[in-house]
């Protein structure tokens, strides 16, 4: 039997990590979460996700991307899928999303995406990153 | 004689007397009159300033009879004997003479009147200039400055008067703002000229044009520059605002879109029941958005008023705080709060009761939202003078110094562990602050982190 694939949620919507742990266990994922960027750390080296969903605004504008620099800094987590939801991008036209262009390149996320998201959109999104880094999984 | 109209008098007082009832146009005046001479009747006309042109005739025509006549103000001196043609050239020419001394007089008239108007327009303009409140330099072709309003005078850091007939690119160069002589360029190029600057902490709108004389020749250029930076600022808070408030939609909506979503993608099996409380959340969710749009709505509304005179009500404090803490009695009891009051009698606040409420019901919501259970609340009310200080004292979980500012600010929301499971959007105290501004009131915080905060609001008393 093939080990379930781990999804960690940080995020400070409690109700969007309740719904969001539903719907991926139901999907046959395995889902830790937290709501809180304190702790996060340690919670992504005990779980050792296979991908990393990560809210932006936190307790400050950028507790989102300080977490995941620092995710992506650890040796022992730095290859981790990142993926990083925001509710403030698409609306408000090009010049954030030139920002969080250069904030993607800097951190290396994987994916950027606009809330509301859909378990769906999310779901699509998480299967394709694994998918691009399974061959550099096999080789670690 | 032809063509005149003649009247006679026998006696220098028959004479005044006739020249006190009509104007003449030339008065004949013998040397010799019985009562009393013509030089006297000559200087009592000129008293007078009569208009009449006068002509001396005497018989005894000498030296120094005419030089005392002339002296006098006489127009014309006629010897006797004369002849009637030597008579009526001398009226001829007294005609003459008065036509031109009253078209002079007319020209001289028109010539006053037209300076005063000059004078009238110069002081017009003078205090319209001063009354701007864009700073307004002007300067002549020599470049000196010959007009400073006192905007102008204050950003440039002079008195006005010491401006004038200074070098403007001295002055501009002494008050750092050099770069303001591009657009006044020593010659050539008259267009209107406009740029932008920062000048401390404010931001200016420079323009400059040129002024020209009827001939159309340039006569110098006026300066002026309009304080911008309030307009910008709201510029520039207007896409945050948006910017905030659309974060404040989605997330929500994020939420209760993963919420159905549970069900939709039937993660919990084919049965009802395990999806109700994802359901309620949902629910719960859809409240609170309901409610920040009324929150907005109610903002709006106030931005909306604020110029509106709007109707003073007179509004009785005791009553008001009684039922907003009948409102909050549960909460009050289950978080085992102690409430009390302390409000000097009959105090009536002169602000309308809906406003009133709505002021203390969001402080005192706050003030039970942040304390700690069994913690303490107390609402105090005064009067000194024509003010009512009201303040709403918790000991609950403070406010971090830093963010005491920011408090007002809308969706302003203090974020730290203590505060994460406190419900609220944010906008409860920046509607506070607009209601008690409109009322011409002020509000100010205190707070200990971790001890407690004092809301302190400031409302005019009603009149007793």
């Amino acid at each position: 039997m093939t080990k379930s694939l781990k999804i960690l949620f940080v995020d400070d919507d409690r109700d969007f990590l309740a719904a969001q742990t539903a719907f991926f266990c139901g999907r046959g994922y395995d889902v830790a979460s937290i709501d809180r960027v304190e702790g996060a750390l340690e919670l992504i080296a005990q779980e050792k996700p296979d991908v990393i969903v990560l809210d932006l605004m936190m307790e400050h504008h950028d507790s989102g991307f300080l977490l995941g620099r620092r995710i992506r800094r650890d040796p022992n987590m730095g290859s981790v899928p990142i993926i990083m939801l925001s509710g403030v991008a698409a609306a408000t036209g090009h010049k954030f999303s030139a920002d969080a262009a250069a904030l993607k390149e800097w951190i290396q996320l994987d994916a950027f995406l606009d809330k509301p998201v859909t378990g769906r959109q999310l779901c699509k999104t998480i299967e394709d990153k694994l998918a691009a880094r399974a061959p550099a999984a096999a080789v670690g | 004689m032809e063509g005149y109209v003649v009247e006679m008098a026998a006696t220098g007082r028959e004479a005044l007397a006739l020249l006190d009832q009509k104007c003449f146009d030339i008065a004949l005046i013998d040397y010799q009159l019985p009562d009393v001479d013509g030089l006297t009747l000559l200087s009592t006309m000129r008293s007078r300033k009569l208009p009449t042109m006068t002509c001396m005739i005497t018989a005894y025509a000498n030296i120094d009879t005419a030089i005392a006549a002339t002296r006098q103000g006489i127009d014309f001196f006629l010897p006797k004997p004369f002849s009637p043609d030597d008579l009526l050239g001398v009226m001829e020419t007294l005609s003459r003479h008065k036509r031109l001394k009253e078209e002079a007089e007319k020209l001289r008239r028109e010539n006053e009147a037209s300076l005063l108007a000059l004078a009238t327009e110069k002081s017009q303009t003078s205090s319209l200039v001063s009354s701007l409140r864009d700073a307004v330099l002007v300067i002549n072709r020599e470049r000196e400055v010959v007009l400073a309003n006192h905007a102008m005078a204050e950003l440039l850091g002079h008195v006005q008067k010491d401006l004038l007939r200074k070098s403007v690119d001295a002055v501009l160069a002494e008050a750092s703002l050099a770069g303001l002589a591009d657009l006044l360029p020593a010659s050539g190029d008259d267009h209107r000229k406009i740029s932008e600057l920062t000048v401390g902490d404010k931001i200016f709108f420079a323009s400059a044009v040129t002024f020209r004389g009827e001939d159309g020749v340039a006569l110098g250029r006026i300066l002026t520059l309009a304080d911008v930076t309030e307009m910008r600022r709201m510029a520039m808070e207007k896409p945050r605002f948006i910017r905030t408030m659309v974060h404040e939609f989605r997330s929500p909506l994020g939420a209760i879109r993963s919420l159905i979503e549970v069900a939709l993608d039937k993660s919990l099996g084919g049965e009802i029941g395990p999806y109700l409380p994802f359901l309620e959340r949902a629910d719960r969710r859809i409240d609170k958005m309901v409610e920040l749009i009324g929150d907005l709505l109610s903002l709006s509304r106030i931005d909306l008023e604020r110029t509106a005179t709007a109707s003073v009500e007179n509004t009785d404090l005791q009553t008001c705080v009684a039922s907003i803490a009948d409102l909050y009695r549960e909460k009050i009891v289950a978080q085992q709060i102690a409430f009390e009051t302390a409000l000097a009698p009959g105090l009536a606040v002169r602000i309308a009761d809906e406003d009133l409420r709505t002021i203390l019901g969001n402080l005192l919501g706050n003030a039970i939202k942040y304390s700690r259970d069994a913690g303490a609340v107390k609402v105090n009310a005064s009067r000194k003078d024509s003010d009512i200080t009201i303040e709403v004292v918790d000991a609950g979980i403070g406010i971090k110094p830093e963010n005491l500012a920011r408090l007002f600010e809308e969706f302003f929301r203090e974020k730290r562990p203590e505060t994460r499971d406190i419900e609220g959007n944010g906008l409860g105290l920046a509607i506070v602050k607009r209601l008690v501004e409109r009322a011409c009131g002020r509000v100010e915080v205190a707070s200990v982190l971790g001890q407690g905060s004092t809301f302190r609001v400031v409302l005019p008393a009603s009149p007793v």
